[in-house]
């Protein structure tokens, strides 16, 4: 289901009155019962709801992957119960050593419990996303003839964010850090809170839970900021994102018309719809959560002000970002053979070569899981390891800029600020392209044009007019890029965009904002985009 | 807090007043060269009722001379007719007039029986955009929509239409509030003249039954009639093309016996009726102009006259008044688009 | 009573939402939700399909496996008329119609064996129909006027044949229907028109 479409406004605005109809304690029950059914629904048409009443298979993995999540809490819960049980029973009767045997065995048993959960949920993640990959890779190597069949799943709608989010909690718990939830319902809600299914973020189920499963009364500024950030995002997808996609799609759609300087204007374009599409769908999620009284994990904060990678990723999809941090890229640095690698290359390579191999093990491990999770695909996974690589570079270079810097005082320039974000803005626009074409070679090839087949003329022949934008259409776009940037700036100078008091005029900024995106929205049978896509096929 | 709730009242109704505004613009307001969209809502400008009411497609609007019908029989007529006007938006839009009014006779062109299923997002527009919103309206609206289109945007149409906005026109500002009047009494006027030429054959068919969605509007049309007490005439108009096959004639006369109707194929009575399709036609011989929309009304009306006895209301002062002002409207546009024609 | 209240709102609740959620048709995918990066990243994978699905433009992309041949081209139903209409020459004659309200033309081609029939859509034409009007010329299966219905039952074995040779024979795929129509056991024409 599409964060803008009708069914799913309607959905919310009716779910927001009755969660403050219904007395406090049957909110989140509601809430539960609100998600499960759009879940069901789930982007299935009337038509087919009714062919098809039956519960869909992503139900099922849904709900086997919660279960598993709760039995596992839960029975690690129990071990540190019991444990705790036992020492607090046997104080001064057992030895140091004892005790510390005792905590051991208990930690292993949570450990197998934990293991065997994880195998479970991500391995419904990796089997209904990948199993086809992972075939189609084994095919090239195989002759015809003796190919294997790709198997007809349907990978489960939102199972990478719900995966990662269940996990997250098991994880948690076992670390001690989270107590286990002992209302199945409630685990059930946090693992299927539907805004977070659309497109994120993955939340934390001690950030979430506390506002999760209170009761809400209805406040003025929770609807006020729920509406300004949903009115925000529905700005950017709307009025930009929907006018840019289908150009993006044509453009990369046809390698052969669209080269050169075209390959330099799709990355920009690309560079400003992913922006706006997926920084407004967030802001529509943390909004609608707003309106129930929830908080969500901001997941952007002005990615495209950073000044170089290393900061964009603190600042672009935080939560994902932190989550392969927490749980992949410490666990993994610690755990016993690394510390042995590290230990061994320190005694045989030297310090300073030594104590960078498990960094870049671990990192390697990061951003080849970062890239396999956004798809099935060898493009997302080479956009990870570029990634990778441009980090780590840009890491060894570091002593060489600060000589520079040192010599060259530029550095607290505004000039220099500005180069470097358009400096990290086009490089990371760069590597996102592999996500724009069909293939690796492919991406290389048509990047390559950009630089080889230099052709300025586009911007004069009228050529951008013919690649389904018209002048109404540049500026409109023109327009909202100065509106966002203007707003990203202010957010920048002050932290915040609106003062409190000031709530008429920001309400009625937003009634502006609102007729804005009726208006100029690219939306509905008049928007003929899919007129000029069609027309490339 | 009290300034705030005042605030919000102020700000809302600006949001609504703003949409609503934005929505009226927005708009197309068939004022140009398209006329068609805009003659559904002319209906509801009228003061007096009306002893005839046409209901169809282009084959009523513009073969139908409803100031000839005045003007000879003091019949009183309306043309409740659209661009490709589909039999269930036929019926729903009489179903709406007949809460307006009682005519005594409802003139119903057959033609569009072919069609069993919604067609052409356009023509929807043009025919349901017009309506006042009622139940008709909705189901009308239901029973129209293609797959693509859907309910909302016929609720707030400016969800459908938003992207005008860069296409707006002089008119789309001077007729905010008010449009001219494109029709007399739903009849549109042309005055040019392109003779009939030759048709193509028309292409076998395999299957010549009209639908059953088609025949189950012109069942619940015949029941509207039947318990309001309205004759309901069927016709089939002069014009030749599109192809009206022999087997669809047939299934119309079985039709109208069983249901004690009458109907009426005009093609084979173009020479009692007086067409000469030479230079009774504006295109080529798809449609009549105004010379043979008049001889067409002078035929039909007699028809009407003998057949349903209807009141001749030239002496009638409650029509006179408001029938002096359309005839100057119609002689006043006829003479418009022939000096049009000279330049 | 409480509890009973709270369940009864539940109830309420979700069937409000299955409503609302239902109210109208969506086209949408769900891909998008599950996938990465979102839409662009998506749709450019399988080079758009998706949101080519969703457009009307999909509804009238031919998609039948049922093709006339004329002029060295594949002529289908719903096909943009400029792909092949230079390969036919000259028709012998040549009709418009113009539809109401300014809303394009519809056109006849007739030319010696078959007739096409457009219709317009935005600004090109499609085609709405095609006649096939006399033994010269065949359907791409081999189906030719004056076959019998026991020779179409064996050309079109693959496919499913509806009605009987008393009136006429349909085949339809995809969108198209193209139909054989008897007259006193033997076809009389062959036209290829949109299935509903």
């Amino acid at each position: 289901m599409n964060l803008t479409s009708a069914e799913f406004i309607i959905t919310v605005i009716v779910l927001a009155v009755l969660y403050y109809i219904v007395p406090k304690k049957a909110q989140w029950p509601l809430l539960l019962v609100g998600s499960l059914g759009f879940y069901y629904v789930a982007g299935r048409s009337y038509k087919e709801l009714i062919a098809h009443p039956s519960c869909p298979p992503q139900m099922i993995y849904i709900l086997v992957t919660f279960v598993t999540a709760f039995i596992c809490a839960y029975v690690m819960g129990r071990i540190d119960g019991k444990a705790k049980e036992y020492l607090a029973a046997n104080k001064g009767t057992i030895s140091k050593e004892e005790k510390k045997a005792f905590k051991a065995k208990a930690k292993s048993r949570k450990w197998a419990v934990l293991l065997i959960g994880l195998i479970i949920a991500l391995g419904l993640l990796c089997v209904t996303k990948y199993t086809n990959f992972v075939i189609a890779n084994i095919n090239s190597f195989l002759k015809e003839g003796s190919r294997i069949k790709p198997l007809n799943i349907i990978v489960p709608a939102a199972i990478s964010y719900y995966t990662f989010q269940t996990c997250s909690y098991v994880i948690d718990v076992y670390r001690g850090k989270t107590e286990p939830q002992k209302n199945p319902f409630k685990l059930l809600l946090f693992v299927t809170f539907f805004p977070l299914l659309v497109q994120g973020p993955i939340c934390r189920y001690d950030d979430l839970a506390p506002t999760l499963f209170g009761g809400h009364k209805l406040e003025e500024c929770n609807i006020s900021q729920g509406l300004t950030r949903i009115i925000w995002g529905f700005f950017k997808k709307m009025v930009v994102a929907n006018r840019l996609a289908p150009v993006v799609i044509a453009l990369a759609a046809d390698t052969n018309s669209y080269r050169g300087t075209f390959v330099f204007i799709l990355m920009l374009f690309y560079a400003f719809d992913l922006y706006c599409d997926f920084t407004g769908g967030i802001d529509i999620t943390i909004g609608i959560a707003r309106v129930f009284g929830i908080n969500v994990a901001e997941n952007f904060n002005l990615p495209y002000f950073s000044k170089n990678i290393k900061e964009y990723w603190n600042h672009w999809h935080i939560t994902m970002g932190t989550w392969f941090t927490d749980y992949i890229f410490y666990p993994v640095s610690v755990c016993g053979p690394m510390l042995k690698l590290s230990k061994w290359s320190r005694e045989h390579l030297g310090q300073k070569v030594g104590k960078r191999v498990t960094v870049y093990l671990s990192s390697l491990l990061v951003w080849f899981t970062t890239g396999l999770w956004h798809g099935a695909a060898w493009n997302f996974i080479v956009w990870g390891l570029m990634n990778y690589v441009v980090i780590m570079i840009s890491q060894e270079l570091e002593p060489l800029y600060a000589k520079f810097h040192s010599k060259v005082k530029i550095k607290n320039t505004i000039g220099y600020g500005i180069f470097e974000i358009v400096r990290t803005i086009l490089l990371m626009s760069m590597i996102r392209m592999f996500d724009v074409y069909r293939n690796v070679p492919l991406t290389f090839k048509m990047v390559g044009t950009m630089f080889t087949k230099v052709n300025l003329r586009i911007f004069t022949d009228g050529s951008l007019l013919n690649i389904g934008l018209t002048k109404p259409d540049y500026i409109v776009l023109l327009a909202s890029f100065a509106i966002i940037l203007t707003v990203s700036i202010i957010k920048a100078r002050k932290g915040y965009v609106f003062k409190k008091e000031t709530f008429a005029v920001r309400h009625f900024l937003l009634a502006v904002l609102l007729i804005a995106i009726v208006v100029f929205g690219a939306y509905g049978v008049g928007y003929d985009s899919t007129q000029f896509i069609y027309n490339q096929f | 807090m009290k300034r705030k709730i005042i605030a919000s009242v102020l700000i809302s109704a600006f949001l609504i007043a703003g949409l609503w505004f934005a929505q009226r613009l927005l708009m197309p307001k068939y004022q140009g060269q398209i006329v068609e969209g805009a003659m559904i809502e002319e209906y509801y400008d009228e003061t007096t009722d009306h002893d005839v009411i046409f209901i169809g497609d282009c084959e009523v609007y513009e073969n139908f001379s409803t100031m000839k019908l005045w003007e000879e029989y003091g019949i009183t007529s309306y043309i409740r007719g659209s661009s490709q006007q589909l039999v269930w938006q036929s019926y729903y839009l009489l179903e709406e007039t007949l809460k307006y009014e009682k005519p005594k006779v409802v003139v119903f062109n057959v033609l569009s029986l072919k069609y069993d299923k919604p067609q052409k997002e356009a023509y929807n527009r043009m025919t349901l955009d017009g309506m006042k919103w009622s139940m008709s309206k909705y189901n009308d609206i239901k029973a129209s929509m293609t797959e693509e289109e859907n309910m909302l945007d016929y609720m707030f149409p400016i969800l459908r239409y938003h992207s005008r906005w860069s296409e707006l026109e002089k008119a789309d500002f001077e007729h905010f509030f008010e449009k001219d009047k494109v029709t007399h009494n739903g009849y549109y006027m042309r005055v040019d003249i392109r003779p009939q030429g030759e048709f193509p054959e028309p292409m076998p068919l395999d299957d010549y039954s009209f639908g059953d969605n088609a025949m189950k509007y012109l069942d619940m049309m015949t029941k509207l009639c039947k318990d309001n007490g309205i004759e309901l005439v069927l016709i089939k108009a002069p014009t030749e093309y599109p192809y009206w096959y022999e087997q669809w004639d047939e299934q119309m006369v079985d039709y109208a016996d069983r249901n004690g109707l009458r109907y009426i194929n005009m093609i084979p009575l173009q020479d009692e009726i007086g067409l000469d399709m030479s230079v009774d036609t504006y295109d080529a011989g798809l449609h009549l102009n105004l010379t043979g929309a008049e001889k067409l009304s002078t035929w039909f009306g007699k028809y009407l006259v003998d057949n349903f006895g209807l009141e001749d209301h030239r002496n009638d002062p409650k029509y006179t008044k408001v029938y002096d002002d359309k005839l100057d409207f119609y002689y006043k546009m006829i003479e418009e688009q022939k000096d049009q024609l000279e330049e | 009573m409480k509890y009973k209240k709270i369940i009864a709102l539940m109830l309420t609740a979700a069937m409000v939402l299955i409503m609302a959620a239902c109210s109208s048709e969506s086209n949408e995918t769900t891909a998008a939700a599950a996938g990465g990066e979102t839409t662009a990243a998506a749709a450019s994978e399988d080079s758009g399909n998706e949101i080519v699905s969703e457009g009307k433009a999909a509804a009238k992309t031919p998609s039948s496996n049922l093709k006339f041949k004329a002029g060295g081209k594949d002529i289908q139903i719903n096909m943009d008329t400029s792909e092949f209409l230079d390969a036919l020459g000259d028709p012998d004659s040549y009709f418009e119609a113009e539809s109401c309200a300014f809303q394009g033309l519809d056109k006849v081609y007739t030319f010696k064996d078959f007739v096409i029939r457009t219709y317009p859509d935005g600004d090109i034409d499609r085609v709405s129909a095609i006649e096939l009007r006399d033994d010269i010329v065949t359907t791409a299966e081999g189906a030719y006027i004056g076959m019998t219905e026991d020779d179409i039952k064996s050309l079109y074995g693959s496919f499913t044949i509806e009605g009987d040779a008393s009136t006429a024979l349909t085949v339809k795929d995809g969108d198209t229907k193209l139909s054989f129509i008897f007259e006193d056991g033997s076809i009389n024409s062959i036209t290829y028109t949109a299935a509903e």
